[in-house]
């Protein structure tokens, strides 16, 4: 291992590596990640077979833990009915709006404040004071004043993300390497071309975390929401099968938010790598 | 037979990496003997395997051809009589500058442990900066108290990897005085690898001019003048005239005798 | 009188909520909106005051700690030991990291439900779930942490002999130990966080989040903006305790990175 990290600095053949092993430069991460996932499958299928063992041996009571099996069953029956997707649906169409909403709203926000320290003087204790106001205190208010309906959800989500939007918005524009600024400057642009071509790109790195971050915190609030406040939606089924003691049901909604909690992740974490990979590209070449 | 102490000879060493289905040759029939008690500088511009042969020496690479021996017996991994100077000074940042010389010190009782930082920080002229940290400290104090680290443990030969190259130039003219001091003091076998022919010059009994892929030997110079070393001697010139030839650096108008 | 700059500083921040606060006063008061919307500045501190009297107020806060305390001690703990051993094994990475990592970005509020089916309405889900928001952070954070040590260190310590358990309390513990604190100061925030969920989906009569709810229910808007600013201020004071905890500590100014 210590041999391929001094190779290429050693005797300055970094360029030409990159040229030449770009092949296995992309079917090495592949194979890594498999040869890396396959240890770890083991404790997976141990899980499962311990959620299947333990209720048919009568250890935990099967009607508080159904075996894997059942669930299961009840999982494709209930995707198969479509009731699971509709469900699915209605949750992530909640984020969506919400996050959209808020990126709409605090990006700018944010580069105000992150660009104009006047501005920033004036709102940044109110917005410190504000950010850490708990979420799931509030989250009762908002059903209150704005009734059971779309709007409230909405509205929390749209609040819940917008701290972590304007948060990453401010740090990524006063983290603009200030090389840039000086030569832009140094270069006599106009303050508006200042800031569309040099501060608003150099601070899209930030502002994607802050996305992601706050597209994590949307799923994570509407599911809290449903539960509390809904008539439909994943945290509504959930609750609902708890509600009626309808126990694989409720195992299946779990499971179901499982696998839709991991795609957007995985999906954010895959735009996020594409959408930055520019940095990247240049702090590499600097090495 | 035995070997003064402090003696550490490479016979035929050689050393390949595979890069990308190439092989590389890094280290290609090296033979060389540090005389017990010698300074000798490795020189040659970046790439050539001379920071290599420097880990071989000090026991990190253990993957070669051929042999390299300490008072003659294989070099089979670090040891305590080999200490190490890096480029960049490795002090923990967490440890202050009693502790970071303490470093390698730990089977020792508290009392000798103290008279032994103390001594050496009085060495490199540090003496009262024991409470210090890291941070604290301008880059030629941290590279002071790292080579009083790797002195603290009393080795037989003192390994230092471009020591002084992230030094601004004044200080490392300073440094390299403390050096040759610090040598003459202690009296122990130094090998130095650096890339500033006037350092290598300035200091060493013997220079190793490496070039590189593959790594070879390209001449010894041995240096029998007298220290401390003028730099502006006729002497000193011709021997780096020479040197600069090696690189292909040579001056056009050499150096011309006044008389 | 000359106003330092840090009081013009404040001064400066505190126009705006200033401000906000009297445009609050004059609008609440006027009976334009109805006062279970939103209460005016004085009803609030009178709130405060009479809850604050009766001795109910100390205990619901008393218990919310608690809570808080012995999730976010527990959580921080085995986060800690997790994140410690998937760090220094790379088999312990392999074999618990893919299924760490899947469970770790299920949203904890999903769980809930079950939680609440198994353990039933008591004290023990509620601490359960802030001990596995304080989880996730630390283990991830030490990991971190961990894997990001320089080898140059790595390198130092072999050429000293420090192996095992000596390596890593004393060279790969110091070293990440900058982002272990940040990932102890996340776990501080989600703790605080999930108790408000816990208060809220588990029910239970001791506890601030309990005192918003019935705030809520009564229509009393002022209680519930005084439980919220207590949380506020409780999870602005551990913070800060938090971190001046590890300034104090923080021994070589690792962590923070004034000099």
């Amino acid at each position: 291992m210590s041999e391929e990290l001094f190779v290429p600095s050693e005797v300055g053949l970094k360029s030409r590596s990159i040229d030449i092993s770009s092949y296995t430069k992309q079917l090495k991460p592949l194979f890594a990640v498999l040869y890396h996932w396959s240890f770890g499958i083991p404790l997976v299928l141990v899980f499962f077979a311990v959620w299947e063992a333990l209720p048919r041996l009568g250890i935990i009571n099967p009607l508080f833990l159904p075996p894997f099996s059942t669930t299961l069953k009840t999982l494709i029956d209930l995707t198969l009915s479509g009731e699971l997707l509709s469900h699915s649906l209605v949750s992530l169409q909640r984020s969506a709006a919400g996050f959209s909403l808020a990126l709409l709203i605090a990006v700018p926000f944010g580069f105000l404040m992150g660009h104009f320290v006047q501005f920033e003087k004036y709102t940044d204790l109110l917005v410190q004071s504000l950010r850490n106001v708990s979420l799931f205190a509030l989250l009762p208010i908002f059903l209150l004043l704005l009734g059971l309906g779309e709007s409230s959800k909405i509205a929390i989500i749209f609040y819940a993300a917008s701290w972590q939007i304007l948060m990453n918005t401010i740090n990524g524009v006063k983290s603009v390497d200030p090389i840039y600024i000086k030569a832009a400057r140094s270069m006599g642009v106009s303050d508006f071309e200042l800031f569309t071509k040099v501060i608003l790109p150099a601070s899209i790195p930030s502002i994607v975390i802050g996305a992601r971050l706050g597209a994590n915190v949307s799923l994570m609030v509407v599911i809290a929401a449903e539960m509390i406040g809904a008539k439909s939606g994943l945290g509504f089924f959930i609750q609902n099968a708890e509600f009626n003691f309808l126990v694989p049901e409720m195992y299946a909604g779990v499971l179901t938010l499982a696998i839709v909690g991991l795609t957007v992740n995985y999906l954010l974490v895959w735009a996020e790598k594409k959408m930055t990979s520019w940095k990247r590209d240049v702090s590499s070449a600097i090495k | 037979m035995s070997v003064a102490k402090g003696t550490l000879e490479i016979r035929n060493l050689s050393k390949s990496y595979v890069v990308d289905n190439n092989p590389l040759q890094i280290l290609k029939n090296i033979n060389i003997t540090f005389p017990a008690g010698a300074f000798v500088s490795i020189l040659g511009s970046s790439g050539c395997g001379k920071t290599t042969l420097l880990r071989i020496m000090l026991g990190l690479e253990t993957s070669y051809e051929g042999d390299a021996l300490i008072d003659g017996e294989k070099i089979e991994g670090p040891g305590s009589n080999r200490g190490i100077v890096f480029q960049d000074h490795r002090l923990l940042p967490w440890l202050t500058v009693g502790e970071n010389v303490a470093f390698g010190l730990d089977k020792l009782n508290r009392k000798t442990k103290k008279l032994l930082v103390d001594e050496h920080l009085k060495l490199v002229g540090l003496s009262g900066f024991e409470g210090a940290y890291p941070a604290q400290l301008s880059g030629g104090m941290a590279q002071r108290v790292a080579i009083a680290r790797a002195l603290a443990n009393k080795p037989e030969i003192l390994l230092l990897d471009e020591p002084l190259g992230a030094l601004d130039a004044l200080t490392r003219m300073y440094m390299q005085k403390e050096l040759e001091r610090l040598w003459e003091f202690e009296k122990i076998t130094m090998i130095m690898v650096t890339h500033d022919v006037d350092e290598a010059i300035y200091l060493s009994d013997k220079i190793i001019i490496m070039s590189s892929r593959p790594g070879i030997i390209n001449k010894i110079i041995n240096i029998p003048s007298s220290r401390p070393r003028d730099r502006a001697s006729s002497e000193f010139m011709q021997i780096k005239a020479e040197i600069l030839n090696e690189f292909h650096l040579g001056s056009e108008y050499p150096f011309a005798y006044a008389i | 009188m000359t106003i330092s700059n840090k009081t013009k500083a404040f001064l400066g921040s505190s126009i705006v909520p200033l401000l906000l606060v009297i445009v609050w006063q004059y609008v609440a008061s006027s009976g334009y909106v109805a006062s279970f919307i939103l209460p005016s500045p004085n009803q609030i501190i009178k709130t405060f005051v009479t809850n604050f009297v009766e001795k109910e107020y100390a205990l619901h806060i008393a218990a919310s700690l608690k809570r808080v305390l012995i999730g976010f001690l527990i959580g921080t703990v085995s986060g800690f030991s997790f994140g410690l051993l998937m760090g220094l094994s790379r088999t312990a990475e392999k074999i618990f990291g893919p299924f760490f990592n899947v469970i770790r970005q299920v949203p904890i509020i999903g769980f809930i439900p079950l939680i609440i089916m198994w353990f039933g309405v008591t004290e023990l889900p509620r601490i359960i779930i802030i001990t596995v928001a304080a989880f996730y952070p630390v283990t991830l954070n030490t990991f971190a942490g961990i894997r990001n040590v320089p080898k140059e260190y790595f390198e130092l310590s072999s050429v000293y002999g420090y192996k095992g358990l000596k390596l890593i309390r004393r060279i790969v513990i110091p070293a990440a130990l900058p982002s272990i604190t940040t990932g102890i100061t996340l776990a501080l925030g989600m703790s605080w966080a999930m108790l408000m969920a816990a208060e809220l989906f588990i029910q239970t009569y001791f506890g601030i989040g309990t005192r918003i709810q019935l705030g809520r229910d009564k229509f009393n808007m002022a209680l519930v903006i005084v439980g919220i600013i207590t949380v506020g201020a409780l999870g602005f004071f551990m913070t800060t305790i938090v971190e001046q905890l590890a300034k104090a500590l923080d021994r070589g100014k690792i962590i923070r990175k004034e000099t």
